[in-house]
């Protein structure tokens, strides 16, 4: 199972890397576009759907790295027995949300089908899939990181900061 | 009623230490269950929230910070400013302060600055003999001129939320940046004339000269960036791809510190830090929705104006509210949150959108040098080895500072609008 874990965490996170190259490359040919006699039209929108992609695969990455931010002055001070049952609380709480994104990020998915993107043969409900990737894979986190808990294991993703600015 | 409910599901979230993202996305679905409204507004008002080119220059920004810190800028910033301030008796400390003002214009937060310039300074200085709570307090302190000197990460969000220019609201956080850093300064040198803290060696020219090309390739990047998105060059989005493209050129063909095998995973923090901004950013879309379609700003705007026609008090009281939510709310956060909300009432006053966008991001970062939550303050006093208490202590002077220059932005607007209306 740990070696699965650690797969996804690496083509989820190498997925994110390639669309962030990717909105780096193109929005460098945009610029560069204005001194050349050809133009793009397609570089905005295009650049976005890769940064929703590059966003959908990094934000259950940073639920795994607990990169999100938490006051948790209040839970701190709590006996240890206590606060583990917070954490379950949490992270359920984080996976019931997840899983109403994921049924209705379908039907968003659905909504999009048969919409064309503004400049590219692109059908919508492809982009609108980022949603419903995002999702999955939230929920999918949740549920190790429950694990984690419920075996007092220490998460092994966890990284330290991160998040706040 | 409903709005009600809202309100006290999310604070009540928050403080069980729900992530505050998630806080704002479990609130809006609990207001969403009992209001009855069909709950595939969730992902649309996620996906319009995230679907933004403007957004997009949060990770380029990120990303050039990271890679000029990893790339040797840092050392060579705070050996500039030590080479130019190190001579006047505390000017370890000067030269922290200093360095904070030079990194700023890298990066577009505070909690970097901290880490990067506390993580050399805060030991040095102790070394020279200064106290280790002073030192954490400088750095703490200095390091929120992070996101109020150009670039500013919370600058890019207010501007998305209100469609203010990016390139204004840069250009109009570069003044009160360069006053805070100054006025910083003051308390810095009399505490260490006070205590007889040490001044360095006075450097040669030929030192200062020196030190100086190491900084500059850091210094011309602010240039860059400034003069690429105020002389319309390009967008902030396209500003910030230019800003990578230049850390790593400088990283690896200048200074030729960049360490390539480490870029991968570099990148990837850099997305999953911006991804847990932007997830925030897409809940925060559908709360404000809500907070729109329960007409939640126009009646703030109504109770606050209710209370008071008269300008001063009326900032002074949005003023509070912004020091006090900053305690203990994330700067994004509070800034989604309230943003929208309280800019209706600023305009009804006759406030500038742009004046106000930097004052509301002032009054918030103040928050991460103020216990109990400021991440600024933990991180320093964590390298310093000091408890934040006694940090906090130190740390009042400089607040006072940051309260000074958060009245002249909130007062003066010449303070903040007059580099902007230079290049219209």
């Amino acid at each position: 199972m740990s070696s699965v874990l650690k797969w996804l965490t690496r083509i989820l996170g190498f997925i994110s890397v390639i669309c962030f190259i990717g909105v780096i490359v193109i929005v460098a040919m945009q610029i560069l576009s204005r001194y050349f006699p050809y133009s793009y039209i397609w570089t905005e929108e295009l650049t976005r759907y890769l940064f929703l992609f590059g966003i959908a695969t990094a934000a259950p990455l940073a639920l795994l790295r607990n990169e999100y931010i938490a006051v948790d002055i209040v839970i701190a001070r709590f006996p240890e027995k206590l606060k583990k049952v917070f954490d379950i609380l949490i992270m359920t709480s984080l996976l019931v949300i997840s899983i109403i994104m994921i049924k209705e990020s379908i039907s968003f998915v659905q909504i999009g089908a048969p919409q064309l993107s503004a400049t590219m043969p692109i059908k919508m409900g492809w982009i609108h899939g980022s949603m419903l990737i995002m999702s999955i894979f939230l929920a999918f986190f949740a549920i190790i990181r429950l694990g984690y808990i419920f075996r007092n294991k220490k998460n092994p993703y966890e990284v330290e900061g991160g998040g706040e600015i | 009623m409903m709005a009600l409910l809202l309100f006290i599901s999310f604070i009540a979230l928050i403080f069980l230490g729900v992530p505050v993202a998630f806080s704002l996305g479990l609130s809006s679905l609990i207001y969403l269950i009992v209001g009855d409204i069909p709950l595939n507004i969730i992902p649309q008002k996620m996906f319009a929230g995230l679907n933004s080119f403007v957004l997009l220059c949060i990770p380029g920004f990120i990303l050039a910070g990271n890679l000029m810190n990893v790339g040797g800028i840092t050392d060579r910033i705070i050996n500039f400013a030590n080479s130019i301030l190190g001579r006047i008796r505390g000017g370890l400390g000067l030269a922290n302060v200093g360095a904070s003002m030079g990194f700023a214009g890298i990066s577009g937060t505070a909690l970097a600055d901290t880490a990067s310039i506390g993580a050399i300074l805060i030991p040095a200085m102790k070394k020279e003999g200064y106290g280790a709570a002073f030192s954490s307090a400088v750095t703490a302190s200095s390091s929120i001129v992070g996101p109020i000197i150009p670039p500013s990460l919370p600058m890019i969000i207010v501007g998305t939320l209100a469609s203010l220019s990016i390139g204004d609201l840069f250009m109009a956080g570069a003044v009160p940046g360069i006053l805070i850093g100054l006025g910083l300064m003051i308390p810095t040198y009399i505490i260490s004339v006070k205590r007889n803290y040490p001044k360095g060696e006075k450097r040669s020219l030929k030192e200062i000269w020196k030190s100086f090309l190491g900084a500059f390739w850091a210094l011309l990047m602010t240039i860059i960036i400034l003069y690429g998105i105020l002389g319309g060059l390009f967008t902030p989005t396209e500003a910030s791809v230019v800003a990578v493209i230049y850390a790593f050129v400088i990283g690896i063909f200048v200074y030729k510190e960049l360490p390539i095998k480490k870029i991968p995973e570099i990148m990837l923090s850099t997305m999953t830090s911006t991804a847990a901004i932007m997830l925030l950013v897409g809940f925060a879309n559908l709360f404000g929705w809500i907070l729109v379609s329960e007409r939640i700003p126009q009646m703030v705007a109504d109770t606050i104006l209710g209370i008071s026609s008269n300008p001063v008090v009326v900032i002074l009281l949005i003023i509070a509210l912004m020091l006090f939510v900053g305690t203990f709310m994330e700067t994004i956060a509070g800034l989604v949150i309230l943003f929208p909300v309280l800019l209706p009432v600023a305009t009804q006053i006759g406030m500038d959108p742009i004046q106000f966008g930097v004052m509301m991001v002032l009054a918030m970062v103040i928050g991460l040098v103020t216990p109990p939550v400021g991440v600024c303050l933990f991180v320093a006093s964590q390298i310093g080895r000091v408890t934040m208490g006694k940090v906090t202590l130190e740390l009042i002077p400089f607040l006072a500072v940051m309260l000074i220059v958060l009245l002249l932005v909130a007062f003066i607007p010449q303070v903040t609008l007059f580099l902007p209306s230079l290049f219209e």
